[in-house]
């Protein structure tokens, strides 16, 4: 009756162990009992799915450039503001860079 | 003759004390000991899990800390785990198989696992078992117990019957029913060196409906009879409970998400990138018996269930995916918090968890 693995209805690998039917953090531990059922799980030939999809690494790949380009074009927003200022021009790598930020956001 | 007269009281009061240590050492020894009882939580003091609605032959831990419990039942059936008040118990509360409903005769089984360094002394010992039974069905139960042992050191997954399913007492509807047991054989060391368990079956001869039975001052005990129940401190019992199961929500809160329970957060998120936070370690109450199986729960029903929320630009947001467990050992875990963060800056987290590590 122990052990069983019918309970198990999703199972993705995680960085200590696996993260099962969405919200269990089970450890790669072997006397932990719901460990026990993990493995007994992959025995029976099921495969954890990675810790991310796809569209997650992908969508997390992209809030990481969203956010540090945002970042550059806040810290480079001076130039713009010198310049409506006192004309003096902005740097054509900066320019260029922001360019390059602002067409990266999605 | 004066000081004959004081020798003499003085040897009758020597006599008088080793008397008297005598009998505190025969009679009180394993109370002052303490741990007279191998269960734990036999007097269902500790509950923290709350109501567990039960099905047929699938073991869950059930309100009384420490307790697993399932129904072996054929066709349509219900049944709850719930720590129950009672009267006649010695702590106020018995485990609580309440609302049970099936269309045919059925057992309810009751069972703790022992772990290996609790019971591994008890080689060449016999041992007793007592509680208590009351139950409304209108007829009577049977009560039966079993015991098992692991074939593996405090692996429960193969185990081997020590005895099955010995018919102890017959337990009479609305009176409170005093069972107890001794087993017939002293345990060899194969019978403990592994760990222990003890089942305690209820079984009707017919089909029930929205009935209850109640189990309490449940005690396991070296030796051929059955003493009073061992009383234990409510904080005795819950750390040694907390040993395997333990929860960040208040004692009362029955573990779910939107639980609203102290949902004002609780600083030292740290972002170290733009999408991942890093927090100070979540402490066990006690060291746990090992790497437990962490759940995490939204605190705020604003929240999406099983993500942590963060305070940011003065408001709350969820974790944009479900909070997983970066690290964790028998004493402290790290959550994984995703969200869209400012690296380096910290915020106020709030959310739950659970840490399991029974047997």
């Amino acid at each position: 009756m122990e052990n069983q693995t019918a309970w198990i209805t999703s199972c993705k690998s995680q960085e200590s162990g696996w993260l099962v039917n969405g919200t269990m953090s089970v450890p790669n531990s072997r006397p932990n009992r719901h460990c026990a059922d993990v493995l007994a799980w992959i025995a029976e030939g099921n495969t954890p799915a990675p810790e991310y999809t796809d569209a997650e690494i992908a969508a997390n790949t992209q809030a990481e450039l969203n956010a540090t380009s945002q970042a550059y074009l806040d810290s480079t927003d001076w130039y713009i503001t010198r310049h409506a200022e006192t004309a003096v021009a902005v740097p054509e790598e900066i320019t260029t860079a922001r360019a390059s930020a602002r067409a990266a956001i999605v | 003759m004066t000081k004959a007269r004081d020798l003499a009281d003085y040897t009758g009061l020597q006599a008088d004390l080793a008397g008297l240590q005598t009998n505190i050492t025969a009679g009180d020894t394993a109370a002052r000991a303490g741990r007279k009882n191998l269960f734990i939580n036999g007097g269902c003091q500790v509950g923290q899990r709350g109501n567990v609605a039960l099905s047929n032959s699938v073991v869950k831990y059930g309100a009384c800390d420490r307790w697993g419990m399932y129904p072996n039942v054929s066709g349509t059936h219900s049944a709850t785990s719930s720590q129950a008040t009672v009267t006649w118990s010695e702590s106020g509360n018995a485990i609580g198989w309440t609302a049970v409903t099936t269309v045919q005769a059925g057992l309810m089984l009751t069972r703790q696992f022992i772990e290996s360094s609790n019971v591994r002394h008890l080689t060449g010992k016999k041992l007793t078992c007592s509680f208590k039974v009351f139950h409304d069905v209108g007829a009577d139960v049977s009560v039966n117990v079993s015991t098992l042992k692991p074939n593996s050191k405090d692996n429960f997954a193969n185990t081997t019957d020590i005895t099955s399913n010995t018919m102890i007492a017959t337990a009479a509807s609305g009176v409170v029913t005093e069972v107890s047991y001794t087993w017939p054989n002293a345990l060899t060391a194969a019978d403990c060196v592994n760990g222990f368990c003890v089942t305690i079956q209820l079984g009707t001869s017919t089909s029930v409906t929205n009935k209850n039975f109640y189990v309490a001052d449940l005690q396991l005990e070296e030796g051929s009879v059955a003493t009073d129940f061992e009383h234990r401190s409510y904080g005795e019992e819950l750390a040694l409970c907390q040993r395997y199961f333990c929860k960040s929500f208040n004692l009362g809160t029955t573990p779910a998400n939107d639980t609203n329970d102290d949902h004002n957060g609780w600083g030292g998120l740290t972002a170290y990138s733009v999408d991942t936070t890093r927090s100070p370690p979540f402490f066990f109450p006690n060291r746990m018996r090992i790497v437990p199986t962490i759940i995490c729960y939204n605190a705020n029903s604003n929240d999406v269930d099983g993500r942590w929320g963060y305070y940011k630009n003065s408001a709350w947001v969820t974790a944009s995916s479900t909070t997983t467990v970066s690290k964790a050992t028998d004493t402290y875990f790290y959550p994984n918090v995703i969200g869209s963060f400012v690296a380096h800056d910290s915020y106020l987290g709030r959310g739950h968890y659970t840490a399991d590590a029974e047997l």
